[in-house]
């Protein structure tokens, strides 16, 4: 147990370092000279820019030493827990993404909670009673479901929902009304996919041994599908847990900017539209730290589902 | 009295090849505590007789025909009906343990659960009950093996578990499907012991599936032989064995005689493609021009136009 | 015990009965979704070919006094906040949205391939650093990767191409390394190098088929999550820059006028469906006729 989560750790440091270092070697490559951008938020407009206020402020952030000089003082400066300031409005990046990190948590729970909702009874509905109606329907769905894009259904959502019924609030984030429409957006599209990986394991395991004799005992069909199918064809759903916990974040960067919801993922459209360096690299780790735990949180959920595994982990360490 | 009374059973199954048909007017009685045993090659449909009656047939099968079961026709039962009889009065045993044990919970769990699925006993006395189950089945040290997960089991204990699970509710009719096929030999010999004990002392009635002659011998009183589908041969199993007639069983039976291996030549026809006339002739040392012809019946046990010649 | 033949009841109580009609189907399922696919992206790539024939409008010319107009017989689907017409403008869009998806996914298919092949024929050291890049692409999710590269490259068609290219191929890289993982295995393999044969040349005969059909699947499949991707940096604000007609970027601008003119949003968006529809449509029916054994494998 020990070595994996050591192995675990091992690939979050490459990862970190893997995904800033490029994202520093295109931000040092790419137009935009942060100095100069410093200088226009900071103080006043293009008018007022003069290469002496800039060259004062290049050397002033430590922006003239070399590429890997600038690299390694910023890593060193993670240990301490400090990603930098913003050069817009020169807030610690740090605390500007940990007050937007709750939103980002309510939104993906919410949705997540929604497409498992969706796609776990419809992925067994549709195993269960394969090439009936239902099935077809929902494999319509899912085809629907996986091509449409999430920020046409947000639009169209809130057309219905908030223009013509009025219903729920358009945008912002006052209350749980506010995560409605966010949070479905989000979650349709992903049960989408997850409600086809449902079915397709469910439909595995229906044709297994043990299914067949739990049938043999005389138990209540619920109990054979609900019980010793279910639990079964929940390792592989697990298993892409961690694959749909990427298209969440992905997801979210889209929904939380149609719905002006003040999370992490406006934050870095936010950011990148302004060029804003250290926090584009601050929302870039954080994300990766996120998705490796998030990772990690998935094989240790399946160590509990299927003892094999931890029968093995239990044996080799 | 029987038991069991299976008539004129036919099963197909709608595959992408086509209509397969895997039995044919298959016919069977089973006294009650009688032991009767199916033989015959891979792929003769022993193991969908044995699905046929625990209507655990899969979903593209096509059942007609009647299997009278204590005077109830089990064929047209309903779900809920059928479901109170498995494993309350009809269980089956498969082979290859480890793959009919559910993987993610635990053995004790599994047997429990077979007690209370026919309301045996109540939730808090299960344990105990399975614990006893297992005591019976000859499972060393149960209360520790109760919580263990069957992937930590042998393959001989898995198929106690697995009796253990059928034995849950005595049954009136044991159907155990290849129970040694997949054990070592030694195992072999204790699970062999062990059923034969158990069916001795709950009076059950056996119907044991197996394509090892020897297994057959030690369990059962008698025995059909089966090719393609159908019985070609039935009777007292000392009587078919000593003195077989069917040239099918007489090949069967020298396949394994003592004197080294004599495989039967050719193979099982395919289910899709059977012969014209009697579906052994091209095997068939003996065949005549009638054997091409006309297909025989099952008449005084015995399918075969020869076999007074013989 | 006896066996006794009675006359026959043939199928007088059918128990289940299950067509043999379903299971063809099942198969014409994969077959017509391939048909389906097939022709909707004819006719996709028809109109983006033809699109100046099919245009009632100029996509980019602004009419004066007709803004935010709903569809009518000159406008179809309607005028945009400039005066242009909407359906004129999704007609040349195709051409874009079909661009971008045939190049990213013709450079990640081949690039994502050689190096699929080339980790698993090479083994060693060089698999080692192939598959480690792999992982660490893997270990952040794609599409926000592909944001920041774009953002940071600056907006513009070939900018985003360019970042969904850098994140796109390591799926076909994962899967053609299996393919070839897997061939090397087998037992003719050796038997062929004991013969003397070029275990490459052996190996390549039988690789190719095995890698061809996955390879095909994902790009058909993969063309349609290159648009999806692609619309959704247009509708963050990186992809082409204006007055391009690009299918995200045109929500993007429509999206402010949802209230007024939801036409302006519900077309571009139902173009993008289309397209996306069709592409997976091919690659369902694809990955069905190609190998059904294989479903699983792809359906992550």
């Amino acid at each position: 147990m020990w070595r994996y989560l050591f192995g675990r750790l091992l690939l979050l440091i490459i990862v970190v370092i893997g995904v800033t270092a490029l994202t520093f070697l295109m931000m040092y490559y790419t137009p935009g000279d942060p100095a100069a951008i410093i200088a226009i938020a900071r103080y006043g407009g293009p008018e007022s820019l003069s290469s002496d206020l800039i060259s004062w402020i290049r050397h002033q952030e430590g922006l003239d030493a070399p590429i890997y000089i600038q690299y390694a003082k910023w890593l060193h400066h993670i240990f301490y827990l400090d990603m930098g300031r913003s050069l817009i409005t020169d807030e610690p990046v740090f605390d500007k993404i940990f007050s937007r990190f709750p939103a980002t948590l309510q939104l993906a729970l919410a949705s997540m909670l929604i497409y498992l909702l969706i796609a776990i009874p419809i992925g067994i509905l549709s195993a269960v009673k394969q090439n009936s109606l239902i099935d077809y329907l929902s494999d319509i769905g899912v085809l629907v479901g996986v091509s449409m894009p999430s920020f046409w259904l947000a639009l169209i959502l809130i057309l219905f929902f908030s223009i013509y019924l009025g219903w729920l609030p358009v945008c912002g984030s006052q209350g749980l009304s506010y995560l409605i429409l966010p949070a479905t957006t989000l979650g349709i599209g992903i049960a989408a996919t997850t409600t086809r990986i449902v079915r397709s394991s469910m439909l595995d395991v229906l044709g297994q041994n043990y299914i067949r004799t739990a049938r043999a005992k005389g138990l209540k069909e619920a109990i054979v599908i609900g019980k010793h199918a279910l639990k079964n064809a929940m390792i592989p759903i697990v298993t892409i847990a961690g694959l749909q916990f990427a298209s969440l974040l992905e997801g979210a960067v889209v929904v939380e900017t149609i719905f002006a919801w003040p999370g992490v993922g406006r934050l870095l459209v936010d950011s990148i539209n302004q060029r804003d360096f250290p926090m584009i690299q601050g929302c870039v780790l954080f994300i990766a730290i996120i998705f490796v735990l998030a990772n990690l949180l998935v094989d240790c959920s399946y160590v509990y589902l299927d003892p094999r595994v931890r029968y093995n982990r239990r044996h080799q360490v | 009295m029987n038991l069991l009374h299976i008539n004129d059973l036919h099963v197909n199954f709608s595959t992408k090849a086509g209509q397969v048909r895997v039995l044919s007017g298959f016919c069977l009685d089973i006294e009650k505590g009688s032991s009767i045993c199916l033989v015959g090659e891979s792929g003769c449909g022993k193991t969908i007789v044995a699905l046929s009656i625990m209507r655990l047939l899969p979903e593209n099968a096509q059942v007609s025909g009647e299997i009278q079961f204590k005077d109830r026709d089990l064929l047209i039962l309903e779900k809920e009906e059928i479901r109170q009889i498995r494993g309350h009065e009809i269980s089956m045993i498969f082979e290859q343990p480890a793959s009919c044990l559910n993987p993610v919970f635990t053995v004790g769990d599994q047997i429990a659960e077979s007690v209370r699925a026919n309301g045996l006993c109540k939730k808090n006395e299960a344990r105990d009950a399975a614990i006893e189950l297992m005591r019976l089945t000859g499972i060393p040290s149960p209360k520790k093996r109760f919580d263990q997960y069957p992937h930590e089991f042998s393959g001989g204990m898995l198929q106690r578990v697995m009796i253990s699970i059928a034995m849950a509710s005595k049954p009136a009719l044991l159907i155990a499907d290849e129970p040694t096929t997949s054990l070592d030999v030694t195992v072999q010999a204790q699970i062999v012991e062990l059923i034969k004990d158990l069916i001795t002392k709950f009076g059950m009635s056996l119907l044991l599936i197996t394509h090892d002659l020897g297994v057959a011998a030690e369990l059962c009183r008698d025995v059909a032989v089966m090719y393609a589908g159908e019985i070609v041969e039935s009777g007292c199993l000392n009587e078919v064995f000593r003195h077989p007639k069917h040239p099918y069983t007489k090949a069967l039976l020298r396949a394994i005689s003592d004197d080294g291996l004599r495989p039967i030549k050719g193979s099982v026809p395919e289910l899709t493609n059977l012969p014209e006339g009697c579906w052994f002739h091209p095997r068939c040392p003996f065949a005549e021009d009638q054997c091409r012809l006309s297909k025989p019946e099952l008449k005084n046990g015995i399918r075969c136009h020869l076999w007074k010649k013989n | 015990m006896s066996g006794r033949i009675q006359t026959s009841k043939m199928f007088q109580k059918p128990i289940v009965m299950k067509p043999y009609a379903l299971e063809l189907l099942n198969f014409i399922k994969g077959n017509c979704r391939v048909m389906v696919g097939c022709g909707l992206i004819f006719f996709l790539f028809l109109i983006a070919v033809s699109a100046p024939l099919i245009a009632p409008n100029d996509p980019i010319e602004q009419h004066r006094g007709h803004y935010l107009q709903p569809p009518s017989w000159q406008y179809p689907f309607g005028t945009d906040d400039l005066g242009r017409c909407i359906f004129s403008r999704l007609v040349y869009g195709t051409q874009i949205s079909l661009l971008i998806s045939v190049m990213v996914v013709g450079v990640t298919a081949i690039i994502g391939t050689s190096i699929g092949l080339i980790s698993g024929f090479a083994g060693g050291a060089v698999d080692e650093v192939l598959m480690r890049i792999v992982d660490i692409l893997l270990a952040f999710p794609g599409l926000i990767l592909a944001l920041v590269i774009a953002g940071l490259l600056g907006p513009g068609l070939f900018n985003v191409m360019l970042a969904l290219a850098i994140v796109g191929w390591t799926g076909y890289a994962r899967v053609v390394r299996g393919c070839v993982l897997a061939e090397k295995e087998k037992g003719f393999v050796e038997a062929t190098r004991a013969l003397g044969g070029s275990k490459y040349y052996i190996m390549f005969r039988h690789i190719m088929p095995e890698v061809l059909a996955p390879v095909i699947v994902m790009a058909a499949l993969g063309m349609g999550g290159t648009i999806l991707s692609a619309s959704a940096l247009g509708f963050l604000g990186l992809g082409s820059q204006p007055p391009a007609p690009e299918w995200g970027s045109m929500l993007n601008e429509g999206r402010t006028f949802l209230q007024l003119a939801p036409y302006c949003t519900i077309f571009p968006g139902l173009a993008i469906m289309l397209t996306v529809l069709a592409f997976n449509f091919l690659g369902d029916g694809l990955r069905d006729v190609m190998d059904p054994w294989k479903k699983k494998r792809l359906e992550i």
